[in-house]
């Protein structure tokens, strides 16, 4: 508390919260705040003023009103998986945390939807449905943690988005908590209610136009046959060439993957590689899904375009033992990255698939310019990569480095006519680059958007778009910034 | 008016129509021009495509005048190993499914009027139709969109790449806003191998034996392209017997394999499912036409109960995966009790000519539309 007596916000809102959530899901104490100062991407680092821990619509509505009454700004956090910052702390927030609630509150197979709350882990749901012959299609690598409302914040995708879409393409309906604490429900049970599509436009607005709290998602039923192909190759582009021939037959597979040989190196090391070819210098995984006749002509296909590139062998596992054994690989393989290298940045772009080989062959050269290595994981048929840039943070320059050859990749990624971000976001870590994707005017647009749900700039400020004050100095320049000033209404173009 | 259009757009490409002016201009900048001359007189803008909605209502009511995207019909761009297209609002959809033929691709939508109808106008009303079971709706399909905004200036959001989750969503904003926001100038589709071969079932019989072949075929492994639910009365009117009907359209490598799965479950439900030669759909959307037409949304697994007091009466269609269809009255329906009796369920009717800026969420959409149009120049008559 303040010693002059003279309270500030952040106590009023203190011993408010208090009041309404109870002692134990307040947390102020210094020492507390440690776990909140950052999400998955850990170069980032602030602590937040005020922790809350609701349970239900009703809480985050009341929490956001007073927060809204108090000027005080608020950053939504779910499981605090995310790779872009989004969940990062601004200084002196009130950070809301949806990792309490975690009901699935109701399935309804008929009409194949279910209603979570936002704390749902990804995987809960399918492990909810699966034994009626359901499941949610969008599975990031953290599936096993992240929660439903984070993945609607980033509007995440996964493995299996390549046939099945992202989240966007599976949210129905959201009970919705404005900046203000009024709760609107948007979409329905249905798609495409009348009027303007705002749950479209809600998913993937990064907390920056409220928090979900109740979210209603399409079931798919799940495939009859499924069959995952391993394909080892001498050169990633020749696995790069498969999955263009893949596509060019009119054969869209539900995921396919690559991993490089650096990639393959840190797996194996971690021990979740095992099943994976010794000495390949890239693998390619595919799954086919589908109807049983289908999933034999479509995997007979794939396997004769796989060696028509030069694919050195190729396994196919068809039991869920053996798929997952496929998959392990390829699921650990950000964290498997520590084998290799004390830290490691992820970087998320997209390009068109057809640009591959050339874009590989440019991140190679980039980082052999900055002198580090990169190893390369990614949604190979959505053209969407992970390269993962291995460095040591307690080498006193790397990251600011590191950050720039992200940034060289990203500006590679717009050039050949694709995106700096996939599926993790912009959060505080890539806004200073949505210029070189989006001119002044559009994003002018889409802060017309904000300025209708969050007028006084209160929810998740500073993160999605780039500032003059954000993105004239250096972004960590921001994110320490003493003054904390950046929360409000300054933001606004 | 004409003066000042003139110089922007040529004479060649302004006419006179039932006392307004009529717009068409050959390129978005010139588009993006006459938007920003409108915008500095407080013109009102009625925007059209290739017209063949316009007997929905009368969107030109309240317009000082038509600004057409039908001469903006590039195409911009086809990645065909990317599976991703780019065009101009104004390029007719029959002829972008057909230039994509040729490559073996499609688009995953067969909207209402689709010989006439404009890329533009399926976007900016949302309209997708049956094959919307297998590739949902408009909405999933656009990777990116370019629109002039009331102020003259031309914008973008997505991109064109399959993935991408930088910055808002505008193209499911714009989606099915039925042009109050901006015009819809070019907008870049996901596509998809086209669907072939085809064969198109339909299954008639009890509401019982429909709602147990509609509960079986949504578990079965079947993926269907369309899967959609006809009154008995709509079979009549195409010279079936009046009873309710499922069809089934299915496509794709294992169709032999799906058809004969489709035998046994339908054999299970008591029914025979028969081959329908030629075009069932588009038979079922002449039925549908206006006037009368309305969009029905209702929970898929209650439309056969919702629907049966008026299932020998009217002509519907739902698509059965979504819940989403088309319900044509008549004089002497009593649309409002059907609205409301929808939207008990979670559902709705609405009437096709704007996006409904309804009760609770009116506030927020009036808000938009305020920020996005403040002078309220496009389509006057559409909110």
């Amino acid at each position: 508390m303040n010693l002059i007596g003279k309270q500030t916000p952040l106590d009023r809102l203190f011993a408010q919260f208090q009041q309404l959530l109870g002692k134990e899901r307040v947390v102020r104490a210094p020492s507390d705040l440690l776990p909140y100062e950052c999400d998955g991407l850990t170069s980032y680092k602030q602590k937040p003023g005020l922790v809350v821990l609701p349970r239900s619509t009703a809480e985050v509505s009341h929490i956001l009103r007073l927060c809204y009454q108090e000027g005080v700004p608020f950053v939504p956090r779910g499981a605090g998986t995310g790779l872009s910052g989004g969940a990062l702390p601004v200084e002196g927030c009130v950070l809301v945390v949806t990792s309490l609630m975690r009901q699935i509150l109701s399935i309804d197979y008929e009409n194949q939807r279910v209603v979570v709350q936002p704390g749902v882990v990804n995987n809960w749901v399918t492990q909810a449905v699966s034994g009626a012959g359901f499941y949610y299609a969008p599975d990031p690598s953290s599936q096993s943690v992240c929660t439903i409302g984070g993945n609607v914040a980033e509007n995440s995708g996964g493995v299996h988005c390549l046939k099945y879409g992202v989240t966007t393409n599976h949210v129905l309906g959201m009970k919705w908590v404005l900046p203000d604490g009024a709760v609107v429900e948007v979409g329905g049970i249905i798609p495409e209610m009348p009027g303007y599509d705002l749950c479209g436009l809600l998913v993937g607005s990064e907390g920056t136009l409220g928090i979900a709290t109740e979210i209603t998602l399409r079931l798919l039923k799940s495939p009859e046959a499924v069959r995952v192909l391993l394909a080892a190759f001498h050169r990633v582009e020749a696995a790069g060439a498969t999955v263009s021939d893949i596509i060019g037959a009119g054969i869209i597979p539900a995921g396919m993957e690559i991993m490089d040989r650096l990639s393959l190196e840190a797996v194996k090391q971690a021990g979740a590689g095992s099943c994976y070819p010794e000495g390949a210098g890239a693998i390619l995984l595919i799954e086919v899904d589908g109807m049983t006749p289908e999933v034999e002509v479509y995997s007979e296909a794939v396997t004769q375009l796989c060696f028509k590139n030069g694919a050195k062998q190729v396994q196919v596992a068809t039991t869920p033992e053996e798929r997952l054994q496929l998959w392990k690989g390829r699921k650990a393989a950000f964290a498997a990255m520590g084998k290799l290298s004390p830290n490691y940045y992820v970087q998320d772009g997209v390009i068109p698939r057809t640009q591959l080989p050339y874009v590989l062959a440019e991140i190679e050269r980039l980082g052999a310019e900055y002198g580090f290595k990169v190893a390369n994981v990614f949604h190979a048929g959505d053209g969407n990569l992970h390269p993962l840039i291995l460095y040591d943070q307690s080498i006193p320059g790397q990251l600011e480095q590191v950050e720039h050859l992200g940034g060289e990749i990203l500006k590679l990624c717009v050039q050949v006519g694709g995106s700096i971000s996939g599926e993790h976001g912009i959060g505080a870590d890539k806004r200073c680059y949505m210029p070189t994707m989006f001119s002044a005017a559009d994003l002018e647009t889409m802060q017309w958007v904000r300025q209708v749900f969050d007028p006084r700039n209160l929810a998740n400020p500073t993160k999605i778009f780039p500032t003059p004050r954000t993105c004239g100095e250096s972004a960590k320049f921001v994110l320490s910034n003493p003054q904390g000033k950046e929360n409000l209404a300054a933001e606004v173009w | 008016m004409n003066d000042l259009l003139t110089p922007i757009v040529g004479e060649a490409n302004i006419q006179s129509r039932e006392g307004k002016f009529w717009v068409t201009p050959p390129t978005q900048a010139q588009m993006a021009a006459v938007v920003k001359l409108c915008h500095d007189r407080a013109w009102k803008i009625a925007i059209v495509g290739q017209g063949s909605k316009l007997h929905w209502r009368n969107p030109l009511a309240g317009a000082d005048l038509v600004l057409s995207t039908a001469k903006l019909d590039r195409l911009v761009d086809h990645s065909q190993g990317d599976l991703t297209i780019t065009v101009e609002a104004g390029y007719r959809f029959a002829a972008l499914q057909s230039f994509l033929t040729q490559y073996q691709q499609c688009l995953g939508i067969d909207p209402p009027y689709r010989e006439q109808c404009s890329i533009g106008g399926v976007v900016a009303t949302g309209e997708s139709g049956s094959w919307r079971h297998r590739y949902n709706s408009v909405r999933d399909q656009i990777l990116g969109i370019k629109f002039i905004r009331s102020d003259g200036e031309i914008v973008k959001a997505g991109g064109r790449v399959v993935k991408n989750v930088a910055g808002y969503d505008l193209m499911k904003l714009l989606t099915g806003s039925y042009g109050t926001l901006g015009l819809i100038t070019e907008v870049t589709f996901r596509l998809y191998p086209l669907p072939t071969p085809r064969v198109f079932y339909l299954c008639q019989g009890s509401a019982e034996a429909m709602q147990k072949l509609r509960s079986l075929l949504l578990r079965s492994a079947i993926t269907p392209l369309s899967l959609d639910l006809y009154s008995p009365y709509l079979l009549q009117q195409l010279g079936y017997q009046p009873q309710w009907g499922i069809g089934i359209e299915l496509a794709g490598v294992a169709i032999e394999f799906a058809s004969n799965l489709l035998r046994d479950i339908a054999q299970n439900c008591g029914v025979t499912p028969q081959v329908v030669e030629g075009d069932f759909n588009r038979s079922v959307a002449h039925l549908l036409e206006t006037p009368g037409r309305c969009k029905v949304g209702v929970p898929s697994a209650q439309a056969l109960e919702i629907f049966a007091p008026i299932a020998d009466r009217y002509p519907l269609q739902i698509h059965l995966g979504s819940g989403l269809g088309v319900l044509k009255g008549d004089d002497t329906w009593d649309r409002q009790y059907w609205q409301q009796e929808l939207a008990k369920g979670g559902g709705f009717l609405s009437t096709y000519n704007s996006p409904m800026l309804s009760p609770p969420l009116q506030d927020l959409m009036t808000k938009i539309k305020q920020q996005f149009d403040p002078l309220h120049l496009f389509n006057p008559a559409g909110c």
